[in-house]
Order: structure tokens, then C-alpha cells, then sequence
């Protein structure tokens, strides 16, 4: 893994002395941290799933992209790993389309074409 | 394929993958069945299968003479086959833990849980069919005792009539409201614990296998010292692992005897079978690990080989990577 350093990685490793492999490993520690915290700050519900997945979000990213180093690694890499959530995707929309109010309880700036009812 | 510069094998046919697909099918069809005997021939060809593949296909040593094979073709032509393999696997991977989350948010959205508890409170308030001076917390609590037991009509008053009978069951007494996991955990912050401490095991041993492999591969190191560093590195790994299996069945025991959470229900279903099938993820890893580990006592990894450490650590990552969905979606939501 070390010898995939890019030039944003040298610099990084010569201005704090520490490889992208620690802070990566630094940063996902505070937003566990974070993550555990937003479950106890009393938000609301949609403020509490905004904050899981966006941390969610953020730690995957460090994982795959420099722990799995993928930032460096061939594009083809990248692709056999994504291409499977291309399936999940679309299994989450199936969810949220079949979901009672999963489309017409959406707020109306979320439906361009609403024009006051959903009903033909 | 190709041994790098030593290409000398024309043909490559292997019944091994067959075998390990026969051992497979007879180790399923052996646990469908709970029967102990089948199950055990099954793991037996499997393994027999797989091992015959490692030694067959796959005989790299890190030695010059028998180099890294190489894949042809596309879309991985001239990457070493191991780890287009590894990462194919992942693929493969992502599927069985995509579908066992895709099966939960299907469920999930059609239960009430304690956040639609919450959520029912709240506009009990707003519309003013609550008691003065009350919040959706102390709603709340009036709604579900200390052990979580629903309480049907002390809820209902505190509410205004807004949470009745059909928000915990139907009719013909269909459970429509589920106690998930995250309803006892988050509750109790000795319950959030272990998974919380989990986490950052985790998080803390895909470091650890980065730092092995830098020393693996690190040339400037004395050999004594890069095993030593080597070996050191992969058993801390082993222990925050082992300290992962500790804590997530000590959890499991606590859900089980403190709230009576169990398999029986379908929101402990999904989590048993979800986390439990990460777990083993886990157990598999570790078994790994300690092959990896003895290799590095006697001094077995060296520049030349460290990409053994590498496959290994996408897979130990890609575990990491599972509960990273897994902890907020089943511990905290």
C-alpha cells in the first residue's frame, strides 16, 4: 500500500510526519465518535438519519478508498466494486417507491411536476 | 494466465472449483436438512476443493522462480490474478450483504418502532391532544415500561387517543409495531457498549494490518526486526478481532436475557442473522489470521510476498467496511 503515494500524499506525510493511511485511520475514529454522539444529542428523526448517513457516507469512503486503496489502484478495481451497487440501488428504490408515502408524502419541493394532487 | 515471464503452461483445466461447488452444495443441503453428518461431508469436500485450487492454481511462493500469476483478457489483464480475485469476491460480497440490508429496509418501512413512537408524540403535541407541559420523551416513557413493554392504554391517553391499539397490532394480532435492536441499545448506554467499542476495534485492527504490511514490505528494516514488527502487528489485529467476537456475543447474551430480544421476533431475525453472518466474516478472518501470523514467527514475509498480506487486508477492510453500514442501520437507527 505505501508505494501508491500521490503528490497530495508526499506532501501530507512531509508537512505532518504521518502517512494518509493514519490520518485516514484518525478521521474515522472522530466521525465514530460523531456518529455515536447524534444518536444522544435528542434530534429529531430526520436530522439523526441526515447525520448516520452522511458519517456512514464519509467513513465508507476512507475505507475503500485508502484503506482498500482504490484512490490509486486501477479504475477497473473500482468498477468491479461498485458495480454491484448498482443492484442495491435499484433495490432501494423499489423500497422507496413501494413504501406507503414513499412518493406522495414527499415534500413538494421534491416533485417538480406537482401540481396540488397526485390523483389521474 | 501466466506465471509472469515463465509461461509455460498451456493448459490450465482444473477440476478443483467444481469440487469446491460440489462440497458447497452438499454442506447447504446439509444444513437445510440439520442433519450433522451431511453438513460435515459437505465442509469436507469443500475444503478438499479449495485447498486442491491453492495448491494447483495457485502456487506463488514469492520466489522469483515461481512469481505473482497474472490475469489476461479483460477487464484485469495484467493485474495479478489474486487480487482481481479478491476483489471479485468482494463483489460478490456486497450482494449478500446488500440483499440482507435491502430485506430489513423493506421491513423496516412498513413497522412502527420507537422512532414512529417518537414521531406519533410530537404531533400529539403539536395538535394539542397531549397534557400541557409534556414532550415526546415523557410521552415516551409512558408509552413503553422500563423493560420496554408496550403499555397500550396508559399510551393512549398520553397521546389523546393519537397512538391506539392498531399502532402496536392488528386486528388478528399481527405485530405491526417491532422492537428493533436500536430500541434497547440506544436506550441504555451500557447496552451501546460493546458496539460502540466494536466500532473502534475494528476501525483500529484495518489499521493495524495497514502497519504490517508496510513493515512486511519495507526493504531498510532488519529482517529480525520487520518480523518481529510483522508478527506483532497481525496478532494485535487477532486480538481486537477476538475482542470483537467477545463483546458481540456478550451483547447478544444481554439483548437475549435483559429484554427478551430474540430470533423468534422479525426484527431479531434480520439482526441475529445480519450481524451474525458479519461475525463470521469475522471468525473466517481471524482463522486467516493466524495462519498469517505463524508465518510471520518464522520470518515468512518479505517484500516479495507482503501482497499476501495486502489480499488479505481488502478482505479484512471489506469486513469493516459491512459494519460501517451494519452499526448505524441495526444498532443506532
Amino acid at each position: 500500500m505505501g508505494e501508491h503515494q500521490t503528490g497530495w500524499q508526499k506532501a501530507l506525510y512531509e508537512k505532518t510526519g504521518q502517512d494518509v493511511y493514519f490520518w485516514n485511520f484518525v478521521f474515522l475514529m472522530v466521525f465514530t465518535a460523531i456518529e455515536v454522539g447524534a444518536v444522544y444529542l435528542s434530534l429529531t428523526y430526520g436530522a439523526t438519519v441526515f447525520a448516520l448517513v452522511s458519517v456512514g457516507i464519509v467513513k465508507f469512503f476512507g475505507i475503500a478508498a485508502f484503506f482498500m486503496h482504490l484512490w490509486d489502484d486501477e479504475r477497473e478495481l473500482t468498477y468491479t466494486f461498485v458495480f454491484p451497487f448498482i443492484f442495491v440501488v435499484i433495490l432501494f428504490l423499489g423500497i422507496a417507491f413501494t413504501t406507503p408515502g414513499g412518493v406522495a408524502g414527499l415534500p413538494a419541493w421534491c416533485s417538480p411536476e406537482f401540481i396540488g394532487s397526485y390523483s389521474p | 494466465m501466466s506465471y509472469g515471464d515463465h509461461d509455460d503452461h498451456g493448459h490450465h483445466g482444473s477440476w478443483a472449483p467444481i469440487i469446491a461447488s460440489l462440497g458447497t452444495m452438499i454442506f447447504l443441503y446439509g444444513f437445510s436438512e440439520a442433519s450433522m453428518g451431511i453438513t460435515a461431508i459437505g465442509l469436507v469436500v469443500l475444503i478438499w476443493g479449495l485447498f486442491t485450487w491453492w495448491k494447483g492454481d495457485l502456487p506463488f511462493d514469492g520466489s522469483e522462480k515461481m512469481g505473482e500469476l497474472k490475469s489476461y483478457g479483460t477487464p484485469f489483464g495484467g493485474m495479478n490474478i489474486r487480487k482481481a480475485g479478491i476483489w471479485l469476491f468482494l463483489m460478490s460480497e456486497v450482494m449478500i450483504f446488500g440483499s440482507f440490508f435491502g430485506a430489513y429496509m423493506r421491513m423496516r418501512t412498513n413497522w412502527n418502532t420507537h422512532w414512529t413512537l417518537l414521531d406519533k408524540a410530537q404531533e400529539a403535541i403539536d395538535s394539542s391532544l397531549a397534557a400541557p407541559g409534556a414532550t415526546a420523551k415523557s410521552i415516551y416513557k409512558e408509552c413503553l415500561s422500563e423493560k420496554h413493554t408496550p403499555m397500550i392504554t396508559q399510551c393512549e391517553e398520553a397521546t389523546g387517543g393519537l397512538v391506539n391499539q392498531t399502532f402496536w397490532h392488528t386486528e388478528s394480532s399481527t405485530p405491526v409495531y417491532q422492537h428493533v435492536a436500536a430500541e434497547y441499545i440506544t436506550a441504555d448506554f451500557m447496552t451501546l457498549l460493546p458496539g460502540a467499542i466494536n466500532t473502534f476495534a475494528l476501525i483500529l485492527s484495518s489499521f493495524t494490518v495497514v502497519l504490517a504490511l508496510k513493515a512486511a514490505k519495507n526493504v531498510d528494516l532488519d529482517p529480525k526486526v520487520r518480523d518481529k514488527k510483522v508478527r506483532n502487528y497481525l496478532a494485535m489485529t487477532l486480538m481486537l478481532g477476538t475482542l470483537f467476537l467477545i463483546l458481540k456475543l456478550w451483547e447478544w447474551n444481554h439483548l437475549i436475557h435483559d429484554y427478551d430480544f430474540t430470533i423468534s421476533t422479525l426484527a431479531g431475525s434480520f439482526f441475529y442473522v445480519t450481524t451474525g453472518a458479519h461475525g463470521v466474516h469475522v471468525f473466517v478472518g481471524l482463522v486467516f489470521l493466524t495462519y498469517f501470523i505463524y508465518k510471520a514467527h518464522i520470518g515468512g514475509w518479505d517484500h516479495n510476498n507482503a501482497q499476501s498480506i495486502e489480499y488479505y487486508g481488502l478482505y479484512w477492510h471489506f469486513v469493516d467496511l459491512a459494519w460501517v453500514i451494519i452499526f448505524p442501520a441495526f444498532y443506532l437507527y
